[in-house]
């Protein structure tokens, strides 16, 4: 072999090693794929979140919910920046992503089922309040000293009925927060107007026996 | 052999190591940081309870921000040498400075809605105490108090909602809460008024009773209606007061039988019962209808203000089983027993009894 042969063959080996180097570097920088599988499920998870209403019942989780999402994308696009991309981790936060979403999904679901209950109780009560508020009435003494002082009563206890039959109305659109400060407020009315009727049918009293 | 050798590697490596320290030199480091700080920042805005405007804001920054992720993942699609961050870099600080913005704007208009909210609650508070502490007794029928109890009850959900600093619902609440409660306000206002249009005969028959008490040294009663006030004067000279209960339909005068209405004039006792002689404890009959009221009703019933079956009406009392709280007569004046007493003593046959709409002028109560 002389001399031009071996420069020749040095020659074939160096680029070829300057081949192999630069396939290397292409097959790494691309073998690792991005993790759109994980990113579609954890989007779907914030959206189903989003949907059960976590934006109002469980708005701090939910905005930090986003936040993780948003981190973990940028992770993302930051190892998309790199020559030799690993997704493993942005993988296994996805996946944390995706549980956190879970978790406030089902977060939003007992703080509506909490609020739905408290209404519903609210509602009882206030229920209950009218009907002890129109016995009252009824109660009150007959004659000249007749029910006609405490009629005008009816027309407060009418529109706590009707207060009342809106904020069942309210439920089934699952505006729970403000159907709760419906029902708190007639609530606060029938009690008012019961401790009312209480204080006049008591003095009624007091002063019959005399 | 060497020479070669040496030439091939200057030929070869020589560029290869420039390339790679311009790469170098040139390369930037992806915009992480200054994304994670918009991120961050567009976290913080969203935790603040935004206003419309600061809304505007915030949507402008959640806009850049994306934009900035998306020019991000556009420059890592060339190649690496290639790539230009600085748009990237640009619209992320853009979008974090709107971010501060939005939470800036929403702090201060939050706080100034906080205080003009705070201010408006005061105000429908203030009316309602007003309402109550000037208009009380005042008769309103069925539908009247239904509006009033919605009125009442609007502004107790928009205090809720105030204090969820939920504004926009507190804004809608007080808004329907004052339709109702002015409604009614003004309803009574305009009531008042016309009714005080008597107040120079009130005023004048209760004077011209004091006077002549005191000229006479005789004694007289004064009904305060408005007050609900029973005077007694000897000689000119306050010696009692007591509460009074009256009938639920007591403003205006009595037109007639069943009005629940108490009549206002001049009037006598013309009767003293004795505990036995009443169901209502001890009572003076007062020598209602007198020739003015029958005067009046007639001329009512010609102008048809009053069906023509309607009676005009009798048996007004001062009587006692008072002290219930409401109102609850049919017409007459009710006092406690305790209160009946004395001035069942205090008082003869022919005592003169003024009654009245209010002794006070409606400027004067409503101060």
């Amino acid at each position: 072999m002389n001399t031009n042969q071996m420069n020749k063959k040095m020659k074939i080996k160096f680029l070829s090693g300057i081949a192999t180097l630069g396939l290397a570097i292409l097959l790494f920088s691309s073998c690792a794929k991005l993790p759109q599988a994980e990113i579609d499920t954890a989007n779907v998870a914030i959206e189903e979140a989003r949907v059960s209403g976590a934006e109002i019942y469980a708005k701090d989780n939910f905005i930090a919910l986003k936040d993780s999402m948003k981190s973990v994308m940028e992770n993302i696009e930051f190892e998309n920046s790199k020559f030799f991309k690993s997704f493993s981790i942005a993988i296994t936060d996805l996946e944390g992503v995706t549980q956190f979403a879970l978790e406030v999904k089902m977060e939003t679901a007992t703080k509506k089922e909490e609020l739905k209950s408290e209404i519903q109780a609210t509602i009882a009560e206030v229920k209950s309040l009218l009907e002890i508020n129109n016995l009252l009435i009824l109660d009150a003494p007959k004659g000249k000293e007749g029910t006609s002082a405490l009629v005008a009563i009816k027309g407060e206890l009418a529109a706590i009925e009707t207060s009342i039959q809106q904020a069942s109305a309210m439920m089934e659109s699952e505006d729970y927060i403000a159907t709760l400060d419906k029902a708190k407020a007639a609530k606060e009315k029938a009690s008012a107007i019961n401790a009312e009727l209480l204080e006049v049918i008591a003095k009624y009293k007091k002063n019959k026996r005399v | 052999m060497k020479r070669r050798i040496l030439i091939w590697l200057l030929v070869v490596f020589i560029p290869i190591i420039s390339g790679v320290a311009y790469i170098f030199i040139t390369w930037q480091k992806p915009p992480v940081a200054e994304l994670s700080e918009a991120r961050l920042s567009l976290s913080d805005a969203e935790k603040v309870n935004r206003s419309p405007s600061a809304e505007i804001i915030f949507q402008r920054a959640v806009s850049q921000y994306d934009s900035a992720m998306l020019l991000w993942q556009l420059e890592n699609d060339k190649i690496f040498f290639l790539r230009n961050y600085n748009q990237v870099i640009r619209l992320s600080d853009q979008s974090k400075q709107l971010a501060k913005a939005s939470i800036e704007k929403a702090k201060s208009e939050n706080s100034d809605m906080k205080e003009i909210l705070l201010q408006r609650k005061k105000q429908l508070t203030k009316l309602i105490d007003y309402y109550l502490s000037v208009f009380k007794h005042l008769p309103l029928s069925k539908s009247q108090r239904n509006e009033w109890t919605k009125g009442r009850m609007l502004l107790q959900e928009g205090i809720f909602a105030y204090n969820k600093e939920n504004y926009e619902l507190t804004i809608q609440k007080f808004d329907s809460a004052e339709l109702f409660i002015k409604r009614i306000m003004n309803y009574s206002t305009r009531l008042i008024e016309d009714y005080f249009k008597s107040y120079p005969d009130w005023k004048y028959w209760s004077e011209s009773a004091i006077v002549h008490s005191r000229k006479h040294k005789t004694n007289c009663v004064i009904i305060d209606k408005f007050a609900r006030k029973c005077m007694f004067y000897n000689k000119g000279v306050l010696q009692y007061e007591f509460d009074i209960e009256l009938g639920p339909n007591w403003i205006g005068d009595k037109k007639r039988q069943g009005d629940k209405s108490t009549p206002e004039g001049v009037y006598k006792v013309t009767r003293k019962k004795k505990n036995g002689e009443t169901i209502y404890y001890k009572a003076l009959l007062l020598n209602y209808p007198n020739e003015n009221d029958k005067k009046r009703f007639v001329q009512n019933k010609k102008n048809g203000v009053i069906a023509g079956h309607a009676t005009i009406g009798n048996l007004i009392e001062i009587h006692g089983r008072g002290g219930k709280g409401t109102d609850w007569t049919d017409g007459c004046i009710a006092l406690k027993d305790t209160d009946m007493d004395k001035l069942f003593t205090a008082c003869q046959v022919g005592t003169e009894v003024v009654i009245v709409g209010s002794l006070k002028t409606y400027d004067e109560l409503l101060k």
